[in-house]
């Protein structure tokens, strides 16, 4: 009976933390209107979560646009195929590229900023003092977070994914003198503007989601200590990261 | 008034940015022109499409005006039967058009230029393009450039 | 309001009976612990209207918890919480958080937000609850911080405050949608004298003046002593004694003496339980 329980009761533990996860989820998105009512405080945290991961962003796309191109490029002149090359990197950006590294820089910079923010205030008795001046926290506080990250990521998707078919442009034709023409044209001709780009900012929409609940959560119950606020910044990189990489060979299998 | 702040300001460039790029991505790197908005369909027959492959853009005058949706070989006409979806902006196409295969620079991509005609009437849907160019095969051409004879493919 | 002071201080006795209304507060044998670590067993008290009671006790006797417990922020494991009747436990959210608007709680380092101003930090609890005006809002403000002395630093940034000052804006805060029960959690701690002289000054102007309900959580007995119209002493998880400031000093538990005398001699000693010290100098050398 004793290890019979001892068996069982890390699988609860594991259900009621997912519960908590959830009934977190199910609160954020109800409160979510109540944000759009007063759009100042959404508007600043977008600029938080948003506005000041662009230039990292920017620049990681940049770079994996220009290293996946050189790859690419000493790949398909083995097969003598260097006129497909726009469209291999331009699949590979939209596709998967461009949502799964936004996601996981995205938990690096703006993740780790929301939980330490977070894990912060509950150290600092602020959402106390919020609770106790019969003011929701979670309104207040998580949902006009919550709501920024999940528009953010999309954008930032974006952003990364034209950075990256700019830097293979630079390499492809500025470089290594492919005709432009021939560039776009195996791109358009390859990338389906449904099953492609289309899926891959729903993708990161989902992403959105998964990485702000996880970063919001992990600071929001954070233990009230300088090590806890330490600990949740911590946590909330590794559960966003590994919940990522998990989503996203699971919506992959569904989506193609 | 209300003192303009430059947060919102570098938040309202950030979401800017990040529409635009999400524009240039529908726009400069998938079919989305010519895939989504009301399109009709017609049909051109081949001796020889070449490497021509489904998804090839058709163009006139350089500028993409629909696509190629199949590629199949009609038994009856002994003809390579091509269909081709071609965008609503573009109702006004003289019924006696020529559509031939042509290839993007030297070794590019192929795809179907279409040269208007002078007919009052216009190409709809379920029509049919009756003047068409195969694709030009390279080896055929040289064999009859060694023959010094024969006749070119219409 | 209530009775005079030099009144109370005559009675002490079990019989007397404390000044109640709207805004008494009653603890009655309320249970409370994390996991095994039990804080209160069978604890009862009542907080009178409109008086400023005094909650003294030893570091670590749960003295901020009970704060806890009075703004349904913690839940008693057996027992009852009551405000004005009404119990606080059983409460829904929205019930809840009706009965807070009528509370204002001041924190032990203050817990301002720290990404807002100090005119933001006031002006917060207003914007919330109700649609004033832009200009009543600062009106309203302004004569907060009048009130706390500290007007000319309405610009200022949390981070930019002394320790004193945090605490005179959180002040502000709390008491800008007019409570009529106030919580002081540790108001003294960690402040230099004249910014405690201050703090005491603001508690008892605003009880003097405007009859708000005051409990004061410390552990400065002395200061506790001199401004508290009730007090009582907690430790252990019980209520060790009670009565007015007057009555506390007179009191003959050994305990109430050490605490209130501030000696290191006494019943709760000054040593952690441990073997001889002669074992521990001389006998074998003990394992980390």
């Amino acid at each position: 009976m004793r290890q019979l329980g001892s068996l069982v009761r890390p699988i609860l533990e594991f259900c009621a933390a997912l519960g908590r996860r959830l009934h977190f989820l199910v609160t954020s998105l109800t409160l979510i209107p109540s944000t759009l009512a007063r759009p100042r405080q959404f508007v600043e945290q977008l600029f938080y979560v948003g506005s000041v991961s662009v230039i990292l962003i920017a620049v990681g796309g940049l770079f994996v646009g220009l290293v996946l191109a050189l790859q690419f490029y000493t790949a398909l002149s083995r097969f003598g195929a260097t006129s497909s090359l726009g469209g291999l990197v331009a699949l590979a950006l939209l596709r998967e590229l461009g949502p799964v590294l936004t996601a996981l820089l995205f938990a690096g910079r703006a993740g780790t900023s929301l939980a330490s923010e977070l894990g912060l205030m509950r150290a600092t008795r602020q959402i106390d003092a919020m609770e106790v001046m019969a003011v929701d926290p979670m309104r207040r506080v998580v949902a006009p977070r919550f709501l920024a990250g999940i528009l953010a990521m999309p954008l930032l998707a974006a952003i990364f994914s034209a950075m990256g078919v700019l830097g293979s442009y630079l390499i492809g034709i500025k470089m290594m003198g492919l005709d432009p023409g021939v560039f776009w044209s195996s791109m358009r001709h390859e990338v389906r503007f449904h099953a492609d780009l289309v899926n891959g900012m729903v993708k990161s929409l989902i992403f959105g989601v998964a990485c702000s609940l996880i970063s919001l959560y992990e600071g929001f119950h954070a233990r009230p200590t300088a090590e806890g606020v330490g600990q949740a910044t911590t946590r909330s990189v590794v559960i966003s990261s590994m919940a990522i990489l998990a989503l996203d060979f699971l919506l992959t299998s569904f989506m193609y | 008034m209300r003192p303009i702040r430059t947060l919102e300001v570098i938040t309202g460039l950030f979401v800017l940015l990040g529409v635009a790029a999400l524009f240039y991505l529908a726009t400069q790197t998938t079919n989305y022109r010519t895939y989504g908005g009301q399109s009709y369909e017609v049909k051109a027959f081949f001796n020889n499409v070449g490497g021509l492959h489904v998804g090839a853009p058709v163009r006139m005058g350089g500028v993409t005006v629909g696509r190629v949706t199949v590629i199949r070989y009609s038994m009856k006409r002994y003809q390579a039967e091509v269909d081709l979806l071609i965008s609503d902006h573009y109702d006004k196409i003289p019924a006696d058009s020529t559509a031939a295969i042509l290839t993007q620079g030297v070794l590019g991509e192929q795809y179907i230029g279409v040269s208007p005609g002078g007919a009052p009437t216009f190409l709809h849907n379920g029509s049919t393009i009756h003047f068409t160019q195969s694709a030009i095969i390279l080896e055929n051409l040289l064999g009859q450039l060694l023959t010094h004879g024969g006749h070119s493919g219409k | 309001m209530t009775t005079p002071s030099s009144s109370r201080q005559l009675t002490g006795s079990a019989d007397f009976i404390l000044p109640s209304g709207r805004n008494t507060i009653r603890v009655q044998d309320v249970d409370f612990g994390y996991g095994s670590r039990v804080v209160f067993s069978g604890l009862d008290l009542t907080v009178p209207e409109g008086q400023i009671t005094a909650i003294l006790g030893p570091s670590g006797s749960g003295k901020s918890t009970l704060i806890e417990l009075m703004t349904g922020q913690k839940k008693a494991l057996r027992g009852q919480v009551e405000v004005g009747g009404e119990e606080v436990g059983a409460l829904s959210r929205q019930a809840l958080y009706r009965l807070r608007r009528r509370m204002g709680v001041l924190f032990q380092d203050g817990a301002l937000f720290t990404d807002l101003s100090v005119f933001e930090n006031v002006a917060f609890p207003v914007r919330e609850h109700t649609h004033l005006a832009e200009a009543l809002i600062h009106h309203l403000v302004f004569m907060k911080l009048e009130a706390v002395g500290l007007r000319g630093a309405h610009s200022l940034y949390p981070s930019e405050l002394s320790g004193g000052m945090a605490r005179r804006v959180a002040l502000a805060r709390s008491i800008v949608l007019d409570p009529l029960i106030m919580f002081y959690d540790e108001p003294l701690v960690g402040l230099d004298p004249i910014a405690m002289g201050m703090i005491l000054r603001l508690i008892v102007h605003l009880n003097r003046s405007l009859g708000i309900t005051s409990v004061i959580v410390s552990h400065d007995v002395t200061e506790m002593l001199e401004v508290a119209d009730w007090c009582y002493l907690i430790a252990e998880g019980r209520v060790q004694g009670a009565g007015s400031p007057a009555v506390i000093r007179e009191m003959e538990s050994p305990w109430v003496r050490q605490f209130v005398s501030g000696s290191a001699e006494g019943p709760v000693p000054f040593h952690y339980p441990s073997r001889e010290y002669t074992a521990d100098l001389f006998g074998k050398v003990r394992p980390a």
